[in-house]
């Protein structure tokens, strides 16, 4: 066996020690993110009603799915649970939530419009899956899930 | 249901974590702390193997006499025969039927000891491989005195600096030659292979009184006092003495070395405090030193009162291996600081040194030995020590005759134990001598002999 | 990090191959075919299956990984067999993934795969050959095999279904018979380690199905009864635990092997002796039972220590896959196969390193061994497969929330 083997040998042992320990801190540290990833978005997912499908309004939210849970704030402020950030959303603007007969019901906060289907609200009523609903400029429309 | 199957399963997950922590935690510690005695054992075929590759480094003694050296193609012994053969268990042999330093430091010898960088650019370099030249903290010289002076007797000798720790001398009769290794390789020979030095284990008889003394002192009972009529009844059973020596106290007691006393001294103490004593000078101990594998030396609990008496002077169940005398010895010499036992003084690669010898204590079992140092310098001036004075140095000792039952009924192993009280000449000695009678007789005067040796050579 | 395994292979493989001062050419390929096919396993079952748990096969595949570099320095011809084994096993994988996706319980197949177990390990006894005083070998048409293996992974499944349900107590009178007439004749064939394996999975799963802690326990002391009874009764087990206590004083016989373990170990120090450089032929059934220990030496305690905690981090895995699962029947079987895998890695770890007595057992995915990797592939396909399954529940639940599974 010649010396050069022997140096080589010697020198890579180091280098595959610092394999070995990427990869058991990699897989920890990814398992580790994995498991608190999962968990919230489970949460989330197993406790929410349903969600608002954004067809049209502001960048951040167009085109994305926002969750609903049973109990939902919308407006422009940024305490509200639904965050829309157009103008023509009030800080206040609407609420959606779950009623104790276990029907969803939408109402109108501020002086902005709330539309359901094309009709305007005044007060709360109840929504349904697929309904439509328009706070100000922002369009959506409604996924619930059954039961 | 559900949460049920969810929480056992976390509990599995919890006990199975603990279970691969405890293999990895095992594992880091098995090999940090019995590693290298795993690796030096005579049987690993790798220090076998690495031979044919790398040139092993010489092993010379702490005055750079060369042990074992390469002449040309070929290992080579010390050339004087006396020489050699005293100090054969030391050195050990090449085929690993015995463990002397050719093979507990092998790893210096063969160079496993070099760190990885210079190992690379001696590889790459194309240097010749060789180990490093390791330095023994022993004498030949001394060793050689040391083993004439057991004078036939199967037996031992050692001397040590009890300052630092350093084995100055050591043999074990009888002895082999590691140059003619034939007879033992055909299965052949007695116990010539057997390191009486630090794996005999012998009754300490009398030597042991030092231990009981310590107890007493550190126990505040060093102002008992006893009077031997030259037996005494304890328990139902005599222990009978060398002697009638009438009224004494503890200095007198180990002037006489009075069976009487120490066996009524250990009935004041207790067997608890006796045990507890022991265990401090590292009785019942693994012994587990980096330069020295020794015998474990035992001290049992006594069932009787009687028995007792015996263990306290030195017998029943008592064994303990002449290194661990001196040990002994050495602690009280040195203010009640027991050192470790070092055979190894340096590793040289060349011009660099890669290891020096640290002293290191192994146990402080007392704080204040001035009384039973005294007592020991009584022993020699005036007590059964008497003849291994030397004139004009201050010479501190404890004899020891342990019975012990043989076929031709009871025989007497002989025993000194001391030390020099003088910082320019630190030694302590321990010499047993199996069969050969009183220690007074036998054992006391082959340890002037020695010591004058080692004052002789400087030490 | 598959890309980290891959260079771990290639890079290893190419030092191999220049060990014997000319290039091995044999090695190099080997190197590429390992790499190849490490390469294609993961990639295709993350391409078929989109809810694998990919991290539990980036640990299956480095762990195989190390094995087969260790195999190729010390046996090439191993080595290939492994190979070979190791994509079979994948494709053995595949199929299991989806026959768990599609089965809830298997019903009255349980008492068929009960005598098929049974009846394995009954062969095993009757007609095995002896190897290293263990009666587990079986060699058909030139193959050799241990039926111990497969009994392994029925035993799971059947454990599984006993365990779901209350079933009928005559069903479960027959499950028990089983498990212990299967314990009692491992036992009798000298294969202590397979028995082991099984007496504690039973437990294992006993204790996790039923909650029955203190029956667990009870069940654990007649275990221990028995453990006790048999080093009084059988004199093989007598010299494993005196060799597991002062194995120094057999060195030359039957302390042998676990002697030889701790030296090579010892040899390795922290960051091993280098790939190549160690002695390992020193050590006895240095292919699979002891290829922990020769790992050590030339790749030193370090890397031990993290290949002992990769496992860690595949239980961990495995064990949270088992407490989302969807139903009983599927927590039971990923428990029960990740349970098996752990124990199994523990015992022959802990046997080599002397921390208990050792056993003959293979160490999973890095032994040489065909019906181990195999067996030991298929236990990672139920636990990929109930996690499939899971996977594709959430996703379902994500969706009806709005989210999008990537």
């Amino acid at each position: 066996m010649s010396g050069l083997y022997e140096a080589t040998a010697l020198a890579l042992r180091y280098w595959f020690l610092i394999v070995a320990v990427i990869i058991v801190l990699g897989v920890t540290s990814i398992s580790i993110k994995e498991y608190r990833d999962k968990r919230m978005v489970l949460d989330v997912a197993q406790s929410s009603i349903g969600y608002l499908a954004i067809i049209s309004g502001p960048d951040d939210v167009m085109g994305e799915n926002v969750p609903l849970l049973d109990q939902n704030t919308i407006g422009r402020s940024r305490s509200a649970d639904i965050i829309f950030a157009d103008r023509s959303v009030d800080r206040a603007h609407s609420q959606i939530y779950l009623s104790e007969d276990g029907t969803v019901m939408i109402n109108k906060l501020g002086r902005g419009d709330v539309t359901v289907n094309g009709i305007e609200l005044d007060g709360s009523v109840p929504i349904k899956n697929r309904d439509i609903v328009c706070f100000g400029n922002v369009v959506a429309k409604v996924f619930l899930k059954e039961g | 249901m559900k949460n049920v199957l969810r929480r056992n399963i976390r509990t599995l997950l919890i006990v199975f974590t603990v279970m691969f922590a405890g293999l990895v935690v095992y594992l880091g510690y098995v090999v940090f702390m019995y590693g290298e005695r795993w690796f030096v054992t005579p049987y690993n075929p790798r220090i076998q193997q690495v031979e044919s590759t790398v040139e092993p480094g010489n092993l010379l003694d702490r005055t750079g006499r060369e042990l074992l050296y390469t002449k040309g193609d070929e290992r080579v012994y010390i050339s004087d025969d006396d020489m050699r053969e005293s100090i054969a268990h030391i050195i050990g042999d090449s085929y690993g039927m015995t463990y002397g330093a050719q093979t507990m430091f092998a790893k210096y010898m063969f160079g496993f000891d070099q760190d990885t960088l210079s190992r690379i650019m001696g590889l790459v370099s194309g240097q010749e491989r060789r180990g490093g030249d390791v330095t023994l903290t022993i004498d030949a010289k001394l060793c050689e005195k040391a083993h004439d002076a057991l004078d036939g007797y199967n037996g031992a000798v050692v001397v040590m600096n009890y300052k630092t720790g350093e084995i100055l001398a050591s043999a074990s009769s009888p002895t082999f030659d590691p140059d003619d290794m034939d007879e033992f390789l055909e299965g052949g020979g007695e116990s010539e292979l057997v390191n009486r030095t630090f794996t005999g284990l012998y009754p300490p008889g009398s030597t042991f009184k030092l231990i009981t003394a310590a107890a007493l002192i550190e126990n505040d009972l060093a102002d008992f006092e006893a009077t031997c009529t030259g037996s005494t009844e304890i328990g139902g059973k005599t222990i009978a003495c060398t002697g009638e020596h009438g009224h004494e106290d503890l200095e007198d007691a180990i002037r006489h070395s009075c069976n009487v006393y120490f066996a009524e001294a250990a009935q004041e103490l207790g067997k608890s405090k006796l045990m507890s004593e022991a265990n401090k000078f590292l009785f019942n101990n693994q012994m587990l030193f980096d330069d020295a594998v020794m015998g474990e030396s035992v001290f049992e609990n006594a069932d009787t009162s009687t028995n007792l008496g015996w263990a306290a002077i030195g017998q029943y169940h008592d064994l303990i291996t002449p290194l661990h005398a001196c040990m002994i010895a050495a602690c009280i010499a040195n203010d009640g600081t027991m050192m470790a036992p070092k055979l190894l003084e340096s590793v040289t690669y060349g011009e660099t040194q890669t290891y020096t010898l640290t002293p290191e204590s192994a146990a402080h079992p007392m704080s204040d030995t001035a009384l039973l140092k005294e007592m020991m310098i009584a022993a020699v001036e005036s007590g059964t020590g008497k003849k291994a004075a030397i004139d004009g140095v201050t010479l501190g000792g404890k004899t020891g005759t342990a019975e012990i039952a043989g076929e031709d009924g009871n025989q007497e192993h002989a025993w000194f134990v001391g030390f020099i009280e003088d910082d320019n000449h630190p030694l302590a000695i321990a010499v047993l001598m199996e069969k050969a009678g009183s220690g007074g007789s036998h054992a006391a005067p082959a340890a002037k002999k020695v010591l004058e040796k080692a004052i002789d050579l400087g030490y | 990090m598959l890309a980290l395994t891959i260079l771990f292979i290639l890079s290893a493989c190419a030092l191999l191959s220049f060990r014997e001062g000319t290039f091995n050419l044999g090695i190099a390929i080997f190197g590429l075919g390992t790499s190849l096919v490490v390469l294609l396993a993961y990639n295709l079952a993350a391409l078929i299956f989109r809810h694998v748990d990919r991290i539990t096969l980036v640990i299956c595949f480095f762990l195989a990984s190390v094995g087969l570099v260790m195999l190729a320095r010390l046996n090439i011809d191993t080595a290939v067999r492994q190979l070979i084994w190791l994509a079979g096993g994948t494709v053995v994988l595949y199929i299991t993934i989806v026959v768990i996706k599609r089965a809830n319980d298997f019903g009255r197949l349980n008492y068929l795969m009960m005598a098929g177990a049974f009846g394995l390990i009954a062969f095993a006894y009757l007609f095995a050959h002896t190897v290293g005083g263990a009666r587990n070998w079986v060699t058909i048409a030139g193959l050799s095999f241990q039926p111990s293996e497969i009994a392994k992974v029925l035993f799971i499944i059947v454990s599984a279904y006993f365990f779901a349900e209350k079933r009928a107590l005559l069903g479960n009178i027959v499950y028990a018979c089983f498990a212990g007439a299967c314990v009692m004749v491992l036992v009798l064939s000298n294969d202590l380690g397979a028995a082991l394996l099984f007496a504690g999975t039973f437990l294992i799963m006993f204790f996790a199905g039923t909650g029955r802690t203190l029956l667990t326990m009870a069940g654990l002391g007649v275990a221990g009864g028995g453990a006790v009874a048999s080093y009084y009764m059988f004199p093989h087990v007598r010299t494993r635990v005196e060799i597991w206590e002062n194995p120094w004083r057999y060195h030359r016989t039957q302390g042998y092997q676990i002697v030889q373990g701790l030296m090579a170990i010892a040899a390795g120090g922290a960051f091993g002796a280098g790939l190549g450089l160690g002695y390992p032929s020193a050590v006895p059934v240095n292919t699979s039972d002891f290829i922990f220990a020769v790992i050590c030496e030339e790749f030193g305690i370090i890397f031990g220590i993290i290949i002992i905690l990769l496992y860690l981090v595949f239980i961990i895995r495995g064990m949270i896959i088992a407490m989302n699962a969807g139903s009983r029947f599927d927590a039971l079987l990923v428990f029960g196969a990740t349970c098996m895998l752990s124990l199994q890695s523990f015992i022959i770890i802990g046997g080599v390193i002397k921390l208990i007595p050792l056993t003959g057992i293979t160490l999973p995915f890095i032994s040489a061994g065909g019906s181990s990797m195999v067996a030991c592939l298929t236990l990672v396909g139920i636990i990929e497969g109930v996690n499939v399954k899971n996977g594709e529940r959430d996703e379902v639940e994500i969706r009806k929330a709005g989210g999008e599974v990537i």
